[in-house]
């Protein structure tokens, strides 16, 4: 395995960087808006991908897992030592030197390949260019056709950097990229109020989320002093992060609360309770969108990051992982039974996907975990995949031929007009409920809900985590089975959607025949590719970053490594290759087959007591259950309830601090200048009044003695004697007395 | 080279000027004639900036550390010991950079004033050269007087060329600034009787070297205070911010981009120039017993709390803009109080980038409001579908602005949460509290950014706009620079980075010359 891979790795995310910047550049000038530029660069690194993935199992097959690194200076940051040099137990650590920075104080950002990665690079480029090849039929002559694919491209290019990036700083710049796509993407059609308020709504959530993720990358960086996984990892495993902190009452290790930071960012993102409102509104986007980004890629970011941070989580916060899923899987399984949207019912599984995904690695802690529960986590995600881009590919092309009717209610008997689609739909949803061992689904379902329920055993306090994995996998069979009869069996219900309705053109079909051989089972399966059979291929190529043992191998060539080391390591937990033991005990798998067994065909005949014979019928059980069906179908209230308690509120704060700025700080600045303009005033008129009138006084006085005066200058000399002898007369009299 | 260093700043300075006169000798019918004058002049400084850009790499600037070049020493006023004394280091040249770009861009953006061109592109020249001469000066007199000099052509600018409420907006601006003159004035007396009989007493470097009133640590916060409510009426920091969005919502979008742009830059950059180096005391120790790097922060907190709340309340799109900007200047201030390289470094290029980003905005708001006459978010609706080109532009902008990775501002921002995040504790108290809290203000910028989009841009075309005419030539030339900076940056900020990475290590180094880490 040569050093080439770092190469094709860069070639993959740049092919779809150069389309982005060809189509959004000239999309107005090329022919077809330069969809073709976007689907063939795709093609390439999806081949490049394909050549990685080979590679990779080449490799593992030789017992030296893939795990190669190439690093570049970015951003100058200093770290300041003070903090790791205070905690005591990490300060070994602190004098370790630290890979991701540079002596000259930058932080270096780089590309990390190894098996997961390989896995990751193929889904998204699998799903990304059959979607890419479907929506040049489904959205033929839209609007915004070239605006559209430079997204697509973009998006790809952020969701492979996401998975290729070996640090946190990337993996947090193109994580918001990928959210800034969907966002653009959901509101593809802008002009319909509920497509921006859907764009809004899912980029503030996820927001939301992510303010949790960089507290947490803020205290894992001012701690470690760099972002890169392996430092992280190395620092964790010498004990660093270890003080324990108290925040809302709570006692924890600053480990601890760095990873619930970081979950906050994956809850927002893979749309885990309670910030999971916005991925159902998010289908306001075209259909192929909810495909590629709110189903298989994007939303699964989220798990991604859980799983590739997983040796940082702490056991607590790994539980804490694992009810969340628990949560969210059973919670959203329950609304997906009462949606009459068929993209919505999609949306709402997709989240309860997500969160058994989440309960899986959960249960997969390192310490007092099921090892093999970190490993179907991140294979369902793979499977899942597939199966859910193809069930929303099969739903875009239900709604193409019915016309942009998504209600189940206005379809019915469609399994004649669009047989394709049928047969697709229907691998879909088989792997999607788990059919046993024909479907991809089965396997990797299973073995979460094996962990989970061997994580019960472990853990008796914790028991309910696998009987909630259990029933919502119950009624993922009901609701998904609803929608089949629904939508491909029985009478149509609108006759004139019915008759107008045709299958959809090849770009469309092709993608989801190819998605539907992917879904079936071998995919799954543990004796693919004729690797060893006790594991499956996933577990050969995906391993927990086992931390203690990495030390050898960083030196800054990134030669590429044998992970030999790590299997020394890793002996300690008693497993012949290295991987952690995929074995589930054997009363665990046995109950977790029969559990789901069971459960899907209780799910499946209770689908069709109701929808497809109809001897049951749904308005009397909704009736029979009136509060909790009001319940769901209101989706538990939660978006009535973040209206009242935090939209409503912030808006009136902010209302209310614009009062404040204006009537208060800046009537402050108007009463000075009113002040000011009264003073000025004031002594305006003592100036008139008193210093200009006394003036002015003296001037007056002396002009009205002078006016006096002048009657008595009447230039008559007779009156001048007069005067003179009269004052003459006066004073002789006044002497006189004398 | 052309043009000798030591001449450049001064010809980078006073070209406006020259600008002005000719711009004088035009007759005023010549509205033609006198707007491309102008362009040109803006145009030659502008390159004489980027000149200097090439000329300070050339030289080595990137790694020297805190020196200054181009620098130009002569006596002016010698009965009172005052110099013509200029000189660069790098935050000037960004800085100095950013105003020649800004106003060279700006100006093309006051092309669709009709009334008294003449004496509008007279007082925009002097403006220019005011700016240019704030960020050049290396004496204090020097510096006060270009301050002044800046603020008259501002006032009328706003005064006769703005709104419905430009008298009020302009006396407000005025009286603002003047107040805080009047205390860097009577700071700058201060000093000068203190250092009259030395023969420097308004030299930056001599005072940097005296740390004036070290044994009278009382005298000396006073005049650290003095100079930096100074400042902090520029910045503009909460609660001296309400003359901005007056002054920005009346002032004719060029004058909005330069307010934004430039003017609130000068108070980060006086405080950069002459708190932090020239009363280091002060800096790193307490005021009435509080911390004074504790008190900048929590004032910054407050600027990028309480700008994001009422950027979120306002109706009026210009207003908006402005309380954004009153919210990302908060940020510098708060990468000022952490004092690491990481948090200063972020503070210095989120005033850089927020020139961009806010000139951006203020240039898009121009862009609509020149064709609907009103600036009412609520009337607005649907412009993105009919006007792509320039959609495709305000997204750049309002996404750099929002601090969305990839473009600059989230660069920034990160930094200074980075920074401010591991800031010392015995430097920054409650560092790390005061930053969490502070990382709110990333929900509340998205909230309130995307909601005006989604206002303005978004959802049905309203019939009244259906005659608008995408954004034309000049406008995309306007725009168009700044945003492909922004993308630029955000991809490479250590091309700006670079430029002044030196020169805030040695102001750190300066401040706290124990303290490792670099």
């Amino acid at each position: 395995m040569a050093d080439y891979f770092i190469h094709v790795c860069i070639a993959i995310f740049l092919l779809p960087l150069a389309a982005f910047g060809i189509v959004a550049l000239f999309h107005n000038r090329l022919p077809r808006h330069g969809d073709w530029i976007v689907i063939s660069f795709m093609g390439i690194a999806l081949i490049l991908a394909l050549v990685i993935f080979g590679g990779a199992l080449r490799a593992a097959a030789h017992h030296q897992p893939l795990s190669q690194q190439r690093s570049w200076e970015w951003l100058w940051l200093n770290f300041p030592k003070s903090h790791a040099a205070q905690t005591g137990a990490a300060g070994a650590a602190a004098h370790a030197p630290i890979e991701g920075v540079s002596p000259s104080g930058a932080v270096r950002v780089g590309i990390l390949l190894d098996g997961l990665t390989a896995v990751m690079l193929v889904v998204v480029t699998v799903v990304s260019f059959l979607v890419f090849l479907y929506s040049s039929a489904y959205l033929k002559g839209d609007v915004r056709y070239g605006r559209y694919y430079a997204c697509l491209s973009l998006f790809a290019t952020s969701m492979l950097g996401l998975v290729l990036s070996d640090n946190l700083l990337t993996l947090y710049i193109f994580w918001e990229l990928v959210g800034f796509c969907s966002y653009l993407l959901i509101g593809h059609w802008f002009e319909r109020k509920s497509a921006a308020d859907a764009a809004i709504k899912a980029f503030i959530t996820t927001r939301i989320g992510d303010v949790g993720m960089l507290i947490g990358i803020l205290l894992i960086y001012s701690n470690v002093g760099s972002f890169r996984y392996e430092d992280i990892f190395r620092y964790v495993h010498d004990g660093g992060m270890s003080d324990s902190v108290r925040i809302l009452g709570l006692e924890g290790s600053l480990r601890f609360w760095a990873a619930i930071g970081l979950f906050f960012g994956a809850m927002g993102k893979s749309a885990q309770f309670p910030l999971h409102v916005w991925l159902p509104d998010a289908m306001e986007g075209p259909t192929p969108v909810s495909a590629l980004i709110h189903a298989a890629t994007m939303v699964a970011a989220g798990v991604y990051l859980v799983g590739r941070m997983h040796p940082f989580f702490p056991p607590e916060a790994l539980l804490f992982v694992a009810y969340i899923g628990a949560i969210t899987a059973a919670l959203s399984a329950t609304i997906a039974l009462v949606m009459d949207d068929i993209k919505k019912v999609l949306a709402y599984s997709t989240i309860s996907q997500l969160g058994y995904m989440m309960l899986g690695l959960g249960v997969g802690g390192e310490v007092g975990g099921v090892a093999a529960g970190f490993l179907f986590g991140l294979f369902h995600l793979t499977t899942h995949a597939f199966f859910k881009a193809g069930l929303f590919l099969g739903s875009g092309s239900v709604i193409h031929a019915a016309h942009h009717e998504q209600s189940m209610w206005q379809y019915g008997g469609l399994a004649r007009k669009l047989p394709v689609t049928f047969a697709t739909f229907l691998i879909f949803t088989l792997a999607l409920c788990g059919f046993p061992y024909l479907t991809s689904g089965f396997f990797t379902k299973d073995g979460i809900i094996g962990a989970a329920l061997q994580f019960g055993m472990q853990h008796p306090t914790h028991k309910i985590l696998g009987w909630t994995a259990l029933g919502a996998a119950g009624l993922t069979s009901f609701y998904m089975f609803r929608l089949i009869f629904l939508t491909f069996f029985g009478q149509p219900r609108n006759e004139h959607l019915y008759h107008h309705a045709h299958e959809s053109p090849w770009a469309m079909v092709l993608p989801l025949l190819v998605l539907a051989v992917l879904s079936l089972g071998f995919v799954g399966s543990n004796r693919t590719f004729g690797l060893i059979h006790e594991a499956s291929w996933f577990s050969t190529l995906v391993k927990r970053p086992t931390p203690g043992a990495h030390s050898a191998e960083t030196a800054p060539a990134a030669e590429p490594v044998a992970a030999h080391g790590a299997e020394s390591a890793a002996a300690g937990r008693g497993s012949e290759h290295g991987t952690d033991s995929v074995h589930l005990l054997p009363e665990a798998h046995h109950q977790a087959l029969v559990g789901s067994i069971t459960v899907f065909l209780a799910g499946l005949i209770g689908a069709a007591l109701v929808y497809y014979f109809q001897w049951i019928r749904a308005e009397a059980i909704a009736r029979l259950f009136r509060p909790l069906y009001v319940l769901f179908l209101n989706k538990w209230y939660m978006d009535h309830l973040y209206r009242a308690c935090v939209i409503l509120p912030y808006l009136a704060l902010c209302y209310f601090i614009r009062l404040v700025d204006t009537y208060v700080i800046d009537a402050v600045v108007n009463f000075w200048g009113w002040a000011g303009r009264a003073g000025a005033w004031l002594v305006g008129r003592v100036d008139w009044g008193v210093v200009d009138g006394a003036v002015n006084g003296t001037a007056w006085t002396t002009g009205f003695a002078g006016r006096l005066l002048r009657f008595t200058q009447t230039g008559l000399v007779r009156n001048y004697i007069l005067i003179l002898v009269a004052g003459a007369t006066v004073l002789l009299l006044l002497f006189w007395k004398i | 080279m052309v043009v000798p260093d030591s001449l450049l700043l001064t010809l980078i300075t006073f070209v406006p000027i020259v600008g002005l006169l000719v711009i004088l000798c035009i007759p005023a019918r010549a509205a033609g004639a006198i707007r491309w004058t102008s362009a040109v002049f803006t145009g030659i400084v502008f390159i004489l900036t980027c000149l200097m850009l090439g000329r300070y790499f050339a030289l080595g600037g990137p790694s020297s550390g805190g020196t200054f070049y181009f620098v130009v020493k002569a006596d002016w006023i010698s009965t009172y010991h005052i110099q013509y004394y200029m000189g660069a280091d790098g935050l000037s040249v960004s800085l100095i950079f950013l105003t020649g770009l800004l106003s060279f861009l700006a100006c093309f953006a006051a092309f669709g004033i009709q009334k008294g061109v003449k004496g509008f592109h007279a007082m925009y020249q002097l403006l220019v050269c005011g700016m240019m001469g704030v960020f050049c000066a290396k004496d204090l007199f020097l510096f006060y007087v270009f301050w002044e000099l800046m603020l008259l052509p501002m006032y009328f600018l706003i005064g006769v060329w703005g709104g419905p409420r430009r008298e009020y907006a302009a006396i407000k601006f005025f009286i603002y600034t003047l107040v805080g003159s009047v205390l860097m004035l009577l700071a700058m007396l201060a000093l000068y009787f203190q250092y009259r009989h030395t023969g420097r007493p308004f030299d930056i470097d001599f005072l940097i070297e005296q740390q004036p009133f070290r044994t009278a640590l009382g005298i000396q916060q006073l005049l650290f205070w003095a100079f930096f409510i100074c400042f902090a009426i520029k910045i503009p920091m909460f609660p001296f911010h309400t003359w901005l969005p007056d002054a920005h919502v009346e002032a004719p979008t060029a004058i909005s981009v330069i307010l934004a742009g430039v003017l609130l830059k000068m108070g980060g950059y006086g405080i950069f120039r002459i708190n932090l180096p020239m009363f280091t005391d002060t800096t790193t120790g307490t005021t009435l017993g509080v911390s004074t790097l504790y008190i900048i922060a929590v004032f910054g907190l407050i600027n990028i709390i309480y700008g994001a709340f009422c950027a979120m309340a306002q109706t009026d799109f210009k207003k908006l803009v402005a309380y954004s900007s009153v919210s990302h200047m908060g940020y510098v201030l708060l990468g000022i109080a952490a004092m690491n390289r990481a948090a200063v470094n972020g503070a210095v290029f989120q005033m850089f980038n927020h020139g961009l980003s806010s000139a951006m905005l203020f240039l898009l708001v121009g862009v609509i409001y020149d064709r609907a006459h009103h600036r009412e978010i609520a009337r607005f609706g649907g412009l993105g579908a009919h006007m792509p080109r320039y959609f495709a532009l305000a997204i750049v902008g309002f996404f750099s602005s929002l601090g969305l990775p990839g473009l600059n501002g989230f660069i920034s921002e990160v930094m200074v949460f980075l920074g401010a995040f591991t800031a010392d504790e015995s430097i920054l108290p409650y560092a790390r509290v005061i930053t969490l809290m502070a990382s709110v203000g990333v929900v509340l910028t998205a909230g309130y950014i995307l909601w005006c989009m989604q206002r303005v841009y978004l959802g049905e075309l309203k019939p009244e706009y259906k005659a608008f005419p995408d954004a034309n030539a000049i406008e995309i030339f306007t725009l168009a620079p700044l945003a492909v900076l922004c993308i630029v940056l955000g991809i490479f900020p250590n091309l700006a980075l670079r430029v002044f990475d030196g020169t805030m290590v040695a102001l750190i180094h300066q401040l706290y010359p124990v303290a490792s880490g670099f």
